[in-house]
């Protein structure tokens, strides 16, 4: 029997337990890899075909017919599937504490891709060593000093390693180019 | 004509640099396996982007030592923190670790790990330079229908024994394979699902789609709890112990039948495409229990159970090599990521390989017989390194680490593009790992999309009859071994449950029997009919058990 609240949530007639009918995690994936794969067999009838060769289309739509197929037996089993709520971690502020460290780790690498064309790959490197291992780490006086002399040595040593030692050509800074 | 090609790789190989590239891969192999979470694939995967610069021989050297240092220097955690330095060595610490702390022997723990290590790695570099030609010869009857069916065998079995899923194993195979479709097709050169970007055009390079979605996302799980970011890789209580190597030899050599044993199985399931180790270890030690007279010493710091996974996780390294290296089709996440480096450097692995190129072929034979040898040499300067490497917190590894990973895919082509694939597939991997997908099978897509799409092409452009793919014998037997792989996950679980499960095996005999019967010659119907006699015989015997047991169940 349903009870206030219960909406679109069911009651284990054992346990008691609440659990979510329709609506996780699972359900939201599978809905999700959908409508990608809509959006990838969309644009397959956009990529031209040539007479006496495999269509350049026809390998990408057996795979999206089977994934495809696959998708719908994942909606299938996560709407089945009991999942006792509770599972949230304090809404999206939670989510955010939760995930924190690879949040911040993705964020400094976009910041170091964005300045990396500016002030080189040792520059850079650097800075971006220094400031992850301090976010992620503790920030003593003695901690900062460690982060920086590992940045300084590990990044100048690999930026050695890869330039003199390898011949790789890695990117410099925009100053150095007046020299 | 083997002897001739193992003297000219081994003139290839004997100069000081390729020497000291082989010894300083064993080394980076050791260190790597010795952290735990590090994995032996992550090792390789770093070193892949400073062999671009080296020949292809010198390359797969280095990489060939960090894949036998890395199996190797899984113990050395196992043994002294109990602790498995990778997936490989999970069953060494049931005695290895017990032996050490309980029995105050981590010396002599170490050597049978060492030692152990040593003969299954040497076991399987014969069966390696022995079986790989031979299974080449059998590759060379493949036609592109076979070639095609392998692949998606290799896939499905991949993703049913990546994760707990497998439904969500194939999807991630499919997204891999997806992910391999983008930018131009391998027949025609037609840009596809760039979707107006031009630099999408030209598709993903193999090596930053494989260091974001394996590296970069295995870095961020590390760190993602702030308490495990900022602790130090060991306890702290690591010491740098003296290795009983002559003791240890003697004891391990005295085990020899449990030593052959494990590393055969490990040559075995090396040659599966699918996680070989982590696997192997735990087969072998099992096995091993079972078939000692002693069963009940295993556990608390017997001999038997750390030579058998020791010597089956090394011995799995050469069973992998055994399927990239006559089949074109990697073993492991490894052997796949050695093929990806062979791709760069123009090599392409197929059964054709060892015929063309033997000297290449079989340089990485001995490189691979070498490496055992010097990983006995190099493991207790090793032990010293372990210990200083402890030392360090996971943050800083992490960082440092994700720096190199970026200098290293930017190495490659020189554009930045590619770092920014890395860090689109550094989500893509920890976002979908953090949802229950496994990253290996989308790897193993990755690396064979392109080649099943080729194989794919070839069929189309000579028959358009999908019935070919039934009618032909190879086919229908990874066919078959596909069907049959998708199954084995329900069968693990439901076994000594559901009353299918006791004719999950005979009726995997008589399914394979009917490929078998159909191919050339004699031995092989010959093979498929003793198959099909005791599958059938098996069917009978368990249906006639299974009645029993109902008979008596309704008398009670």
């Amino acid at each position: 029997m349903s009870r206030p609240g219960d909406n679109y949530l069911g009651r284990d007639g054992i346990t008691g337990e609440i659990y979510m009918h329709r609506l996780n995690r699972d359900t939201i994936v599978a809905l999700f890899l959908l409508v990608i794969c809509g959006v990838f067999f969309y644009d397959t009838i956009g990529i031209k075909s040539f007479p006496e060769q495999m269509s350049p289309a026809l390998w990408p739509r057996l795979i999206l017919s089977v994934f495809t197929v696959l998708v719908l037996i994942y909606l299938t089993q996560s709407i089945l599937k009991k999942e006792p709520e509770g599972d949230a971690r304090g809404g999206f502020v939670g989510w955010l504490k939760h995930y924190q460290n690879p949040l911040l780790c993705y964020f400094c690498f976009f910041i170091f891709l964005l300045i990396l064309p500016y002030l080189g790959m040792l520059i850079t490197g650097v800075l971006f060593v220094f400031t992850l291992t301090t976010i992620l780490g503790e920030r003593s006086q003695k901690d900062l000093i460690i982060n920086a002399a590992v940045s300084l040595f590990s990044v100048g040593g690999m930026w050695l390693i890869f330039t003199k030692l390898l011949g790789v050509i890695l990117p410099t800074a925009f100053f150095t180019y007046a020299f | 004509m083997i002897i001739d090609n193992i003297l000219a790789a081994g003139v290839e190989l004997a100069n000081v640099k390729t020497i000291l590239l082989l010894s300083v891969g064993v080394f980076a192999g050791l260190i790597a396996g010795a952290i735990p979470g590090f994995t032996v694939a992550m090792g390789v995967v770093l070193v892949l982007p400073f062999t671009f610069t080296m020949t292809p021989v010198q390359g797969l050297s280095t990489m060939i030592g960090v894949y036998v240092g890395g199996f190797s220097g899984g113990l050395m955690s196992g043994i002294l923190t109990g602790i498995p330095g990778t997936p490989g060595s999970v069953a060494t610490t049931f005695d290895g670790f017990p032996m050490a702390r309980k029995r105050g022997m981590p010396g002599f723990a170490l050597g049978i790990g060492v030692w152990a290590s040593f003969f299954g790695g040497i076991i399987a570099a014969v069966c390696l330079a022995f079986i790989a030609p031979q299974l080449a010869l059998i590759g060379l009857e493949f036609q592109p229908w076979d070639y095609f069916a392998l692949m998606m065998f290799a896939i499905t079995m991949t993703a049913s024994l990546a994760g707990d899923n497998l439904v969500k194993g194939l999807i991630a195979g499919m997204i891999g394979l997806l992910a391999a479709t983008i930018g131009e097709d391998v027949v025609v050169g037609v840009p596809r699902f760039n979707f107006g970007i031009d630099a999408v055009g030209q598709g993903f390079s193999f090596l930053p789609v494989l260091i974001g979605l394996f590296a970069f996302s295995q870095l961020l799980s590390d760190v993602q709890d702030k308490k495990t970011a900022t602790r130090k890789l060991g306890s702290g209580s690591e010491e740098a112990v003296r290795i009983e190597h002559f003791k240890a030899a003697k004891t391990v050599l005295k085990d020899w039948v449990n030593l052959v044993r494990s590393s055969l199985l490990g040559v075995f399931i090396g040659v599966l495409p699918a996680e070989g180790a982590a696997i192997s270890n735990v087969l072998a030690y099992d096995q091993a229990k079972k078939s000692s007279k002693t069963p009940e010493e295993f556990g608390t710091g017997c001999v038997s159970g750390i030579v058998a996974p020791e010597s089956s996780n090394n011995a799995t390294a050469g069973g992998a090599l055994i399927t990239m290296m006559a089949l074109g089709i990697p073993g492991d996440i490894i052997t796949a990521v050695m093929l990806g480096a062979l791709l760069i450097h123009d090599v392409t692995p197929s059964p054709l390989f060892i015929a063309e190129q033997p000297i290449l072929a079989y340089s990485i034979f001995m490189a691979f017989f070498l490496a055992n040898f010097i990983m006995l040499a190099l493991q207790s300067i090793t032990l010293r390194g372990f210990v200083l490497v402890t030392h360090m917190r996971m943050h800083i590894l992490a960082s440092v680490i994700l720096i190199y990973c970026a200098i290293g895919v930017f190495a490659l082509n020189n554009i930045d593009f590619d770092l920014w694939t890395l860090l689109l597939f550094g989500i893509l991997g920890y976002v979908l790992k953090s949802l229950g997908f496994p990253v290996v099978p989308i790897i193993l897509g990755v690396v064979l999309g392109r080649l099943a799409e080729d194989s794919l092409s070839r069929v189309v452009a000579l028959s358009y009859d999908p019935m070919a793919f039934l009618a032909r014998p190879w086919s229908l037997f990874f066919i078959m071994l596909a069907i049959m792989s998708m199954i084995f996950p329900f069968y693990q679980r439901q076994s000594g449950k559901a009353s299918w499960t006791v004719y999950f095996v005979p009726a995997f005999l008589i399914a394979l029997a009917l490929p078998m019967y159909m191919m050339n010659g004699y031995f092989r119907p010959g093979i498929a009919v003793i198959m099909l006699a005791l599958g059938l015989a098996l069917m009978v015997k368990r249906y006639r058990n299974s009645d029993g047991k109902k008979t008596i169940a309704a008398k009670s």
